[in-house]
């Protein structure tokens, strides 16, 4: 390889880098803890709803369809609009319902009627509304998400809570795949040679190499794999446009319809029909086709339209979705709604989904993408430190490393902290205190507006992330003290009563307080004597 | 010289890329006959790591005057074929 490419290679994959550093760490970070959603969702919930009330002893569970025909009273849904539910598993006890109400229907709830004649629901402001109910006495227990910051770190990975941040974080990804293909092409007369080398008795800088390349080097099929699919998550729409307009002559339909995939419009008519039993229904469904169903979609509940859409897995096969459209006024699952299970774009785009969110396996698998992931966030630093060592140890445009060391250093360490605050808050908030959700986002916002700009000014980045990572690891440790002291009873009766996932996130937050604390304090102590020049040299280097 | 910019090589890289591998892979989709769901598969995969490809190879050379140059004549010359087979499809 010629010396001119491999130094074109190396200034871009730094620049490059840099730049997307800290969306990057983010959206990995985020992701990374998105792995264990429903695990944290169920711990954030369970102390505070008790499921194993009378109704659970008594055997006795909710009718769906008196359930939902309730709540179409209460809320005044409109009659073609889509309702889901979201049905109990051992990831999360409870039974969650969605749909959507205009908003000034609410001053009039009881006018509306699941018959009532139709409304066009597109020109309806709507507001988005998230039920908890007990699965056994069909009791809601609240109408909005108090406990919602695992939902906000897994909106905060694929959009990261910005306008058309589903576009931003594709282009980011897409980046990402190309500072991958730089990476190999730097790493790639050494790949062999060096595939695990780590030289823990040399300087800083060459153990912050070492680290950035062999993470790089054997995660490589993971970074693959991820840049892939996540700017196919990201970015599908958008190239779908030009074979869209130029293969099938802007019929949009057609191309839907040969990627496999049916969306259902629901309207209307006005005219009313008696639903079937929705449970029984799911249930001989399951039976029949050895599938798993997690999910409900109803169109136009009650109406002559009435449409349901039943959705999970089956028990077989490489994580294999299953779906079945079925209209209530013809009782059948007509062709046109149900594709053919075997098309190569659907099936191999779930393959790519399954691979990209580690639902193929069980906790043992999600653990390793966990752990890769996180490597990722530290390859990121890694990088980082050594494109700011690199320029301000020769004392190179002090503004602009001033800058750099706060937007990318500064934000990268403080979403650690930012995330430990939250999950603090998380725990130890009220949970009747109004907009609790929002409340929490905006602090983790704050907090890590703040800490970037501490880092715009921090000239020694050694005790700057040492600190951080002490800070962070105490507020874990806090939050696992503050549960067990206040909500101890609670926690224990739910383990007993067999919900032990709420102890294992508990155990696994301890963990992970005393591995922050002891990098922490190891980053701050861990000095050698040949390094200290080079480390002091650093440090006073002006900013 | 900003034929040797990292902006330069971003900006054009990124467009070039993906116009060149959008008309590719709708060649492909014209001229070989797949069945149209491995088309749409292969055109998403290949698509995007071509595009990241193309990036890359800006990224890679001293100045962006070659790979622009090849990029935008093979751009040239699939949208070419594209609009020959859209044109005639439409007859």
């Amino acid at each position: 390889m010629k010396s001119e490419t491999l130094k074109s290679a190396i200034n871009a994959h730094g620049w490059v880098g840099l730049v997307i550093s800290l969306p990057l760490f983010i959206v990995f970070w985020a992701g990374a803890i998105s792995f264990f959603q429903p695990e944290l969702d169920q711990w954030a919930t369970l102390p505070y709803y008790n499921i194993d009330t009378e109704a659970k002893q008594d055997g006795s569970s909710v009718n769906y369809n008196d359930l939902v025909e309730e709540q179409i009273k209460v809320h005044g849904i409109l009659p073609g609009e889509r309702i889901t539910l979201r049905f109990p598993n051992d990831k999360m006890p409870y039974l969650k319902m969605y749909f959507q109400v205009p908003v000034q229907s609410e001053k009039q709830p009881e006018k509306e009627t699941i018959t009532a004649p139709p409304v066009d629901a597109n020109k309806v402001k709507k507001k988005f509304i998230s039920l908890l109910i007990d699965p056994y006495s069909g009791s809601v227990f609240t109408e909005h998400s108090p406990f919602d910051f695992a939902h906000f770190l897994y909106e905060l990975h694929y959009s990261l809570q910005l306008p058309q941040g589903l576009y931003i974080v594709g282009i980011i990804t897409l980046f990402f795949f190309v500072i991958t293909i730089t990476g190999v092409v730097i790493q790639l007369k050494k790949i062999i040679k060096n595939f695990f080398l780590y030289r823990k008795d040399q300087t800083i800088r060459a153990q912050m190499t070492d680290m950035h390349n062999v993470v790089g080097v054997i995660s490589l099929p993971y970074a693959i794999m991820y840049a892939l699919s996540g700017v196919i998550l990201n970015l599908l729409i958008l190239v779908q446009i030009p074979s869209v307009l130029v293969l099938y002559k802007g019929d949009l339909n057609g191309v839907t319809q040969d990627a496999g995939f049916y969306t259902h419009n629901s309207e209307a008519s006005g005219e009313s029909i008696k639903m079937p039993n929705l449970k029984t229904f799911a249930a001989r469904l399951s039976q029949e086709h050895q599938a798993d169903i997690t999910q409900l979609n109803i169109y136009a509940y009650g109406d002559k339209n009435a449409v349901l859409q039943f959705r999970g897995l089956y028990n077989s096969g490489f994580n294999k979705q299953f779906s079945r459209f079925y209209e209530v006024s013809t009782n059948n699952f007509p062709q046109n709604m149900n594709l053919p299970e075997d098309n190569t774009f659907a099936v191999g785009l779930q393959m790519l989904y399954s691979m990209h969110f580690a639902n193929f396996a069980g906790t043992d698998m999600r653990l390793i993408y966990f752990v890769l992931a996180i490597a990722f966030c530290g390859m990121i630093i890694a990088g980082n430190v050594l494109w700011v060592v690199k320029r301000q140890k020769k004392n190179e445009y002090p503004k602009t490393l001033a800058f750099t060391r706060g937007a990318t250093l500064g934000g990268c360490i403080g979403v650690i902290t930012a995330t430990a605050l939250c999950f603090f808050l998380e725990r130890s908030l009220p949970e009747a205190l109004s907009e609790r959700e929002h409340v929490i986002e905006y602090v983790f916002g704050l907090s890590l507006l703040l800490i970037t700009i501490a880092g715009f000014f921090v000239n020694k980045l050694r005790p700057f992330i040492g600190y951080n990572l002490i800070v962070s690891g105490a507020l874990l440790a806090v939050t696992v003290a503050f549960e067990w002291s206040v909500l101890g009873q609670e926690m224990v009766l739910m383990i007993e009563n067999g919900y032990w996932m709420i102890g294992c996130v508990s155990a696994g937050f301890a963990f992970i307080a005393l591995l922050l604390l002891s990098v922490g304090i190891k980053t701050l102590r861990y000095v050698k004597p040949e390094e200290l020049t080079t480390i002091e040299e650093i440090d006073e280097a002006p900013a | 010289m900003w034929s040797e910019s990292l902006w330069s090589k971003t900006l054009i890289g990124f467009l070039l890329g993906f116009l060149l591998s959008m008309s590719l892979f709708m060649n492909i989709g014209f001229i070989v006959p797949l069945p149209r769901d491995v088309f749409l598969f292969i055109a998403v995969i290949g698509g995007f790591t071509l595009w990241s490809a193309l990036i890359s190879w800006f990224y890679c050379v001293h100045s962006l005057k070659k790979p622009a140059l090849i990029c935008l004549v093979g751009f040239l010359v699939t949208a070419l074929i594209n609009a020959w087979f859209y044109i005639q499809e439409g007859v």
